[in-house]
């Protein structure tokens, strides 16, 4: 009986504590680039490249957009905030076009880390990360 | 046999695609749906409705022919889909969607199985089998995730829904608005129930696609050649009799020449939709029509139109909707019995009333009640024969889940 209630005592106060944490951490979020990429864009380029309606960067080549893990705080700011649509929305959203043929959701390639590590090496791609994370290996398009 | 022949070759593409696998990555994807329901309403004794015992039923699937009467059944809304696409670089693509329905028995089937090419930024080719897009929910009515319903409503829903052939789609943007566009031609063959083994030959249509961030806007037409295999002048002669109960020559020169592969008739569709956003409401609209240059001999289908409003609001992770549709379909020449069974002209209506509540219960699972409620309103003349064929209620739930 104690040990059961201490745990939960415990459970609770790390559960507080991460979400303290998770809070405390998100600053903003940081649309990037690769740091050759030239390109200005605006919110609806960024809009347009992650909704699958525009394949290319304003000069023309390739833009792959990229997304983190499906529930993360950062991806979630990014849905909202940028694509202005709920989780259920963008997920509906992608499901018409997947399943019709007419567009694949963005690769999911985890976190930050991940985000940056691939956009480093690779010129056509773009994503987004907490804006706490941006370090040299990547440029900044857009901030919120 | 086609079905067959296409099975086998996408198995065989799977294969190879298998073996390849190390060089092109193969992405699989999936959709399932679990309905249940039954009807309410008090049968009535007819043989129109496919169901001469006097059931009163409700058709929820027409291609997989999933129905619904008096006993609680878990397969007229179920359906599962597979699929697997595989980006073979530089443009060139794979698509293969295997499907199952309830109305089928859940039997695997192929409902798509492309190649794509884009051929540039802008526009694309796709060659294979391929889902007609009359409907503003044609191309995904098998993804219930997609949708608030348990089902599109099915004023808005035909028997055929696949051709093979080719289509080219095109995709820009001006200002505000994101616009697609396609344009296709090909063939299809269908068993309906009602009339037997059908085909349109020599499609080609139409799609139009435009959106802004809150609004959606479609226009879709098609022109098709129409024959029904047993509407062939060899098999009507049987009609010949009715002719003399008619005055309309065109009846006089269908039942000469027949409707068959022979002797096709011209048929267009033509659609229009709207689905607008507003913070947690939305409301989606669409009418469709459909037209054949001569009535079908027997059922007499001349003209057929549906059409549609929905409402619905988002609170949290739950959206109530109600929604408002109308069928009519005008008769020309109908009679397939002995006279006096043989009326010149006369429409079938129906209006039905659906109201359903969808809840996001998981992100990739929803789960949905519905009740709908249909009314007959057809002329007296058609229901002293066939009885109000249309009138029904329904009550259905499901869950809807992609992965």
């Amino acid at each position: 009986m104690k040990i059961s209630s201490l745990k939960k005592v415990l459970a609770a106060s790390l559960a507080g504590a991460s979400l303290l944490l998770s809070a405390a951490a998100f600053s903003g979020v940081a649309v990037v680039v690769h740091p050759g990429n030239g390109n200005d864009l605006s919110a609806q380029d960024i809009t347009r490249i992650f909704l699958g309606k525009k394949k290319s960067f304003p000069d023309g080549s390739e833009a792959i957009p990229i997304d983190q893990s499906e529930g993360s705080a950062t991806r979630t700011a990014f849905v909202t905030t940028i694509l202005k649509k709920n989780g259920q929305q963008i997920k509906a959203y992608w499901a018409q076009l997947l399943f019709t043929g007419k567009g694949t959701p963005p690769k999911d390639v985890g976190n930050s880390a991940g985000v940056k590590k691939l956009i480093s090496e690779n010129p056509a791609l773009i994503g987004y990360i907490d804006s706490g994370d941006v370090d040299g290996s990547v440029k900044v398009v857009h901030e919120f | 046999m086609k079905r067959k022949i296409l099975t086998r070759s996408l198995l065989a593409a799977g294969i190879m695609l298998g073996v390849q696998a190390q060089a092109a990555d193969i992405r699989i994807n999936g959709f399932a749906s679990i309905g249940a329901g039954k009807t309410l309403s008090q049968g009535i004794d007819n043989t129109n409705t496919g169901s001469a015992s006097g059931k009163s039923t409700f058709g929820a699937d027409l291609p997989s022919q999933g129905t619904y009467d008096e006993t609680f059944d878990f397969k007229a809304d179920s359906v599962y889909g597979l699929q697997f696409s595989s980006d073979l670089g530089d443009g060139l693509s794979v698509t293969g969607q295997i499907t199952g329905a309830g109305g089928e028995d859940f039997e695997a089937k192929v409902a798509w199985a492309y190649v794509s090419y884009e051929l540039s930024d802008s526009w694309t080719v796709q060659a294979g089998r391929q889902r007609i897009p009359f409907f503003f929910y044609s191309d995904f009515l098998d993804v219930g995730y997609a949708y608030h319903w348990m089902r599109p409503p099915t004023e808005t829903n035909l028997a055929v829904d696949s051709f093979d052939g080719i289509q080219f789609r095109w995709q820009g943007s001006m200002g505000n608005w994101d616009s697609r566009a396609q344009i296709y031609g090909g063939t299809n063959e269908t068993l309906t129930p009602q009339i037997g083994a059908i085909g349109l030959d020599n499609i080609i249509g139409g799609v139009f696609y435009t959106s802004n961030d809150w609004l959606q806007l479609r226009a879709t037409h098609l022109v098709a050649d129409f024959w029904g295999a047993n509407l062939d002048k060899s098999l009507v002669g049987g009609l010949a009799g009715l002719a003399a109960f008619a005055k309309n020559d065109s009846f006089l020169d269908n039942v000469q020449n027949g409707q068959g592969e022979d002797a096709p008739i011209d048929v267009s569709f033509s659609g229009l939709a709207a689905h607008a956003t507003f913070g947690n409401a939305f409301v989606v609209a669409e009418y469709t029509v459909y037209e054949f240059d001569e009535a079908l001999l027997g059922e007499g289908w001349k003209t057929v139109e549906g059409s549609y409003i929905s409402l619905g609001y988002r609170v949290g992770s739950v959206t109530p909707h109600i929604t408002y549709s109308i069928y009519e379909r005008d008769l020309e020449d109908y009679g397939t019995g002995a006279p006096p069974a043989f009326i010149q002209e006369t429409t079938e209506k129906s209006t039905a009333i659906t109201i359903g509540a969808r809840w996001d219960f998981h992100p990739s699972a929803a789960l949905k009640f519905e009740y709908e409620t249909r009314s007959d309103k057809s002329d007296d003349d058609i229901t002293a024969i066939k009885g109000d064929w249309r009138e029904v209620d329904l009550i259905s739930a499901g869950i809807d889940i992609i992965f």
